[in-house]
């Protein structure tokens, strides 16, 4: 397992300040959902976290190191754009992606490959926005990474193919060993799934705790407390 | 790990390659299919044209090999791989010089071809000239004169593909700092060069042998290249390759 620290960590965009002195310690061993609106700072958090940006001032590390070659064979990351090669095809991306990680595991990718019904020889360019994250979701699951970053995993993808997304990474999850960071805005259908939440407005911390706990103190659900932060 | 890269590298770029593969066969059957029409010599030196596009190209897709990834959002993959910089960097370098020998054989099989048929390659083993020089010299020559080409291709490629890199640490402005940046390393390969004549002077020099035939009588000679500049300007680029893998780890972004 490896725990994440951000250390009054700030990252601006011209202007635009997209995380603002933030300190924050992702407990191991749970699933953290990541909530707030467009521009929250959300996914610049987890590129943070993932080595694609580098913060201004701060200091974010993974297991006491700074992001680097080494920390990113420790975390897995699935961005909510299209990341992947669009003329490889489904097993050509899993032959290539599987060849940069020790952690890879063959027999879940084949499982997931199965369970999200994907053809291996389709091409990735030719797949839909929903079957294409369902490969998103296989490659970010299919490794034993400690920490998985999951970026609006749900975001602008059909009923269908949202309810496999969420199955499967429950059904993957190793809680004694894994730390999910899952960013979304879409709270009612995901929030059964966090163990805990972090509430991002402006790139500040709004609120954050157990998603029981703020539950039964606050006698509200997160889609509540959500608009609540937010609204 | 890196025999993957490579292979995706050749693999994302296997269109535009077999194009220009494609385009010499067509270049050098229509070539041939002027025998009749056009002088044997037109034809045969027209042929080697092509050539002259090949550090274009290589210069094209040093650059496209980098652009793409962030043009096609495929640089959140490329930067989240637990790979170290030189593996990226190496396998493009790489898969672009494979593009490069495969095009050089290429020209250099259509080139036998439009010579042999042209009879300008019959003529010239037939002339007593040709038979004086050692084949031993030749294939050593040969592959001299391909080192330094393939050298300088990858120097061309190393120089244009950390111009890009380069850009990317600007919000602004990439391609005026991606030209400037081209434009300053060229002078400063002159300026390197000039400093390894004088600094490294007492380097060993490399002495290669050239062949003149004067009156019929073969005769070597010896010329002398000053190693002082050859040496500084490799470790100039051995330092950008360097710079580029550092940029490439630490401090470029999506």
């Amino acid at each position: 397992m490896a725990t994440v620290v951000f250390e009054r960590v700030s990252k601006s965009f011209g202007r635009v300040r997209a995380v603002d002195e933030l300190s924050f310690t992702i407990r191991e061993g749970t699933i953290l959902g990541l909530l707030g609106p467009n521009g929250s700072g959300k996914s610049t958090m987890l590129k943070l976290i993932a080595g694609l940006y580098r913060p201004d001032a701060g200091r974010v590390t993974i297991d006491g190191q700074e992001p680097s070659p080494k920390t990113k064979a420790m975390v897995a990351y699935l961005p909510e754009i299209d990341y992947l090669y669009g003329w490889m095809t489904v097993r050509q991306t899993l032959e290539y992606v599987s060849a940069f990680y020790a952690d890879w595991d063959r027999e879940r990718a084949e499982g997931l490959l199965k369970f999200m019904g994907l053809d291996p020889e389709a091409r990735v360019s030719r797949l839909s926005k929903g079957m294409r994250a369902r490969l998103k979701i296989l490659l970010a699951m299919s490794r034993s990474a400690p920490v998985v970053l999951l970026d609006e995993p749900l975001s602008g993808i059909d009923p269908t193919s949202r309810s496999r997304v969420l199955r499967a990474i429950v059904s993957e999850f190793r809680a004694d060993s894994q730390t999910v960071v899952m960013s979304t805005h879409d709270v009612v259908e995901s929030e059964a799934l966090f163990d805990e939440v972090l509430f991002l407005k402006d790139g500040r911390v709004a609120l954050t705790g157990e998603a029981e706990r703020l539950r039964e103190e606050r006698g509200k659900s997160i889609q509540e407390l959500f608009e609540e932060v937010f609204g | 790990m890196w025999w993957q890269q490579y292979k995706k590298e050749l693999m994302s770029h296997r269109g535009e390659i077999l194009l220009i593969a494609g385009a010499l066969v067509v270049w050098t059957a229509f070539l041939l299919s002027r025998l009749d029409v056009w002088l044997p010599q037109v034809v045969a030196g027209t042929y080697w044209v092509p050539m002259g596009f090949l550090p274009l190209w290589a210069l094209w897709t040093s650059v496209q090999l980098y652009r793409q990834e962030w043009r096609e959002n495929t640089a959140y993959l490329m930067l989240s791989l637990p790979a170290r910089a030189w593996v990226i960097t190496s396998a493009k370098l790489a898969a672009l010089l494979t593009a490069v020998v495969g095009f050089v054989l290429l020209i250099a099989a259509g080139g036998w071809l439009v010579l042999s048929r042209t009879g300008v390659l019959e003529a010239l083993a037939a002339s007593p000239e040709f038979a004086m020089i050692p084949r031993e010299w030749m294939v050593k020559m040969a592959l001299f004169a391909g080192a330094v080409m393939l050298a300088g291709f990858a120097a061309v490629a190393l120089a244009a593909q950390f111009a890009y890199v380069f850009s990317r640490l600007f919000s602004r402005f990439r391609g005026l700092v991606m030209v400037w940046t081209w434009i300053l390393l060229v002078w400063l390969v002159g300026r390197v060069s000039e400093l390894g004549w004088l600094l490294l002077g007492w380097l060993p020099d490399i002495y290669v042998r050239s062949l003149h035939i004067v009156f019929g009588i073969p005769e070597f000679a010896l010329v002398k290249i000053e190693s002082g500049p050859i040496v500084a300007v490799a470790l100039f680029f051995g330092g950008l390759y360097t710079l580029l893998n550092a940029m490439l780890e630490r401090a470029v972004e999506v």
